[in-house]
């Protein structure tokens, strides 16, 4: 068994021992493949479908599956609905459907984002918002709303995303950097990422202190972090997004798991070019993030918990951890949207809070449970 | 399951996702305006304080109507009976109204709306402030045929045009002349002791609790408010910002004010007695403040909701005589506030003294 096959067919952090079956059996055939694995993420797959149906016909309004799947049938036909239903289709068409679609789009990407910046760095406390890159996104667009570019109408999210991108480069930039110069170890860097935060936390309460009346409540309202104002292009770009990065992440997944569990030089005499694959990676996921900050805000934890989600059901394994912590991430957040405007309903509390409520003790407890397995 | 399989998989839900956003793209429907005019021209048409012109069939009949600054003002023009949605903080503030608590659609003027809501409430306009998420609710709401109007009750530099702009969407030009006579009392009220006062150094604190020497400069609706009274507002060099700034207390007691005031709440219903109190004493255990101006006149005043209402042009008036009270000998601010809220507010007046502390040490 060569050492890739190896890593390959056991993936959990901590490697258990072999179970007792000769070496050319189905049965370790099947163990090495993950053969259990893979209902597993087609199971997550029909829960999220369900999970996105249920959040789509929940809400203020009322409707139901048939409500959504006539609504569908009628937008891909060209029809026109029933005068008495049009009212039930629109609000499913151009609000509710937009709106889940892009909550777990975007769940998905973050989650996506932070498995593989946890698997680079091998430090599971990593995510776009240990290192800094959503807060630096976030002073991006309190920019871009400071320049007005959120008032070039149809053209607006260009600016925001443009101001998010750069200023998340930036800041990956300056990480990177001072990582590969400095060699520093990833608990350092970790440490240079919650200094950075603090850095953009600072920089965004000072583009606060600088804007007026309206800029200000823009920018205070935008750090929430909220789906409330998805739109259908925004569906489609981060749609785009996770189309394109999840297959090439797929195909990735056993140089990740090289890097994660052999370690940098194993990786390299395995012929995966480490130094490329990190900062290929790590700027992937930063550009994917900062995308998601321009246009639903700063949500957090979901880039964290979503990947930890995925190892405590599927292990550590990307090539099955990534697809399984993308389907966790958009359920999370779309769960989480669901209780945002159902619980205090008619209000509706945005996405971003609900999941700094309801993520933080769970990495409370996954902390925990993993504290308690290594003990 | 192997990777290849993975990612076909993946590439398959990729492939789903985009015929599920050309659906939402093919499914944009056109928007119904509440314009449509068999007669081919909008009855009514008015621009709102950003510039955006809403267009009508006919007066408004249902409106969402997000600030209780804004809710106010519906009721001074005799329409809040036509508020179908509003926010959960105007229902508060303004508690003699008596707005249905299950018309809320949103928490206050900065949070997320519920779109849902308002489209199941069938109005014709939805008018909030500039603070709101104006632009989001314009995307979201128009497709649906509900015009949203700019309009921020709480800015005393644009009360005329304010007052104005929803006396035409919801036609009642008698109820607004009256309003803007009412309004324009205010300033000749000022303006008749302007000649004998002279302008003095006033000094507004935000929440001193919580956030101590938080004031706010020009272009700032207590900013318009302390020189419409005819003074100088300590923190009107400020041009850096036009919205709050935490001062320099050495700043405060260098400008040595003629007048200090705070607003303790700004409800209807006055706060308790005790915050008043806790405020009172924060101020008395300030260092050097014995020896401001306004300490040694007792120009020291807690205020709330009657220099708050209408935009805060009543709180003119008491700023006025406050900085200048021989100047304004004769000026009864309570009367005009008691005016407001009777006849323009239809409620009961209460007390000035359950509104007002004045601070001595």
């Amino acid at each position: 068994m060569t050492t890739t096959e190896r890593i390959a067919a056991d993936p959990r952090d901590e490697p258990s021992p072999a179970p007792a079956v000769s070496p050319g059996s189905p049965a370790t055939a099947a163990r090495r493949r993950g053969g259990w694995r893979g209902p597993l993420i087609g199971g997550a797959a029909v829960l999220s479908v369900v999970v996105v149906l249920a959040a789509v016909v929940l809400g203020t309004a009322d409707a139901t599956l048939g409500d959504l799947l006539r609504s569908i049938g009628i937008a891909l036909t060209g029809g026109e609905p029933a005068v008495a239903d049009k009212q039930t289709h629109l609000i499913l068409l151009n609000l509710r459907l937009p709106r889940v679609l892009l909550a777990f789009l975007a769940g998905a990407v973050l989650a996506l984002a932070g498995a593989v910046m946890q698997g680079l760095l091998r430090n599971p406390l990593v995510s776009p918002d240990t290192l800094g890159v959503s807060q630096a996104a976030a002073f991006g667009a309190a920019l871009s709303i400071l320049f007005g570019t959120t008032s070039l109408g149809a053209l607006a999210w260009l600016g925001t995303t443009g101001f998010a991108l750069a200023s998340a480069l930036a800041c990956t930039v300056v990480i990177m950097l001072l990582s590969t110069l400095k060699k520093l170890a990833p608990v350092t860097l970790i440490l240079l990422g919650i200094a950075l935060s603090a850095l953009f936390a600072a920089a965004q309460n000072a583009a606060q202190f600088l804007a007026d009346e309206r800029q200000l409540a823009a920018i205070v309202h935008w750090t929430f972090g909220t789906v409330n104002n998805a739109e259908w292009f925004q569906v489609g770009i981060v749609g785009a997004i996770l189309a394109v990065i999840l297959p090439f992440m797929a195909w990735k997944a056993k140089d990740l798991n090289a890097v994660t569990f052999a370690g940098d030089d194993a990786a390299k005499s395995l012929g995966v070019n480490v130094t490329a694959l990190r900062f290929g990676m790590i700027i992937l996921a930063v550009v994917v993030t900062s995308v998601v900050v321009s246009f639903c805000g700063v949500i957090g934890f979901v880039s964290l918990v979503g990947p930890h989600i995925g190892r405590l059901v599927i292990g550590a394994d990307h090539r099955f951890l990534l697809p399984f912590a993308a389907l966790a991430g958009g359920m999370l957040l779309v769960l989480s949207d669901l209780a945002g405007r159902t619980i205090f309903s008619p209000i509706v509390v945005p996405v971003g809070i609900v999941t700094a409520v309801v993520g933080a003790p769970v990495f409370v407890a996954l902390i925990m449970s993993r504290k308690a397995m290594q003990q | 399951m192997s990777s290849s399989r993975i990612r076909t998989g993946l590439l398959a839900a990729g492939a789903a996702l985009a015929i599920t956003a050309l659906a939402g793209c093919s499914g944009d429907a056109p928007a119904t305006p509440a314009t449509d005019d068999p007669a081919g021209e909008p009855a009514i048409v008015a621009t709102d304080s950003l510039g955006f012109e809403i267009a009508l069939a006919g007066p408004v009949e249902r409106a969402v109507v997000i600030n209780s600054y804004n809710n106010e003002l519906l009721r001074a023009l005799g329409v809040d009976d036509r508020v179908v949605g509003l926010d959960q903080s105007s229902i508060n503030r303004l508690g003699y109204i008596g707005f249905d608590p299950a018309s809320t659609v949103t928490q206050e003027a900065t949070s997320d709306l519920n779109y849902e809501k308002i489209i199941s409430l069938s109005p014709e306009v939805v008018i909030l402030p500039s603070v709101s998420p104006y632009e989001e609710a314009k995307s979201q709401l128009e497709r649906f045929g509900i015009q949203v109007a700019v309009i921020s009750g709480f800015d005393n530099g644009a009360l005329e045009a304010n007052i104005d702009f929803l006396g035409t969407i919801f036609d009642e030009p008698e109820a607004t002349a009256t309003l803007q006579e009412f309004r324009q009392s205010l300033v000749d009220a000022v303006a008749a002791g302007a000649a004998q006062a002279e302008p003095k150094v006033i000094f507004f604190e935000d929440d001193p609790l919580n956030t101590p020497f938080f004031t706010f400069g020009p272009g700032t609706g207590y900013d318009y408010s302390i020189v419409n009274s005819g003074n100088i507002n300590l923190a009107g060099d400020l041009a850096a910002t036009t919205t709050g700034v935490q001062v320099d207390p050495a700043a405060v007691i260098t400008a040595d004010p003629a007048v200090v005031y705070s607003e303790v709440g700004v409800t209807y219903e006055p706060s308790p007695a005790s915050d008043y109190a806790a405020v009172a004493e924060l101020f008395t255990a300030r260092a050097g403040w014995t020896d401001l101006a306004a300490v040694k006149t007792g120009s020291v005043y807690l205020t709330g909701y009657p220099t708050s209402t209408f935009a805060k042009a009543i709180g003119s008036l008491f700023l006025a005589k406050w900085a200048n009270p021989e100047a304004y000998e004769d000026l009864d601010p309570v009367e005009y506030l008691d005016r407001w809220v009777t006849e323009f507010q239809g409620a009961e007046a209460r007390p000035i003294s359950d509104y007002i502390l004045q601070v001595t040490w």
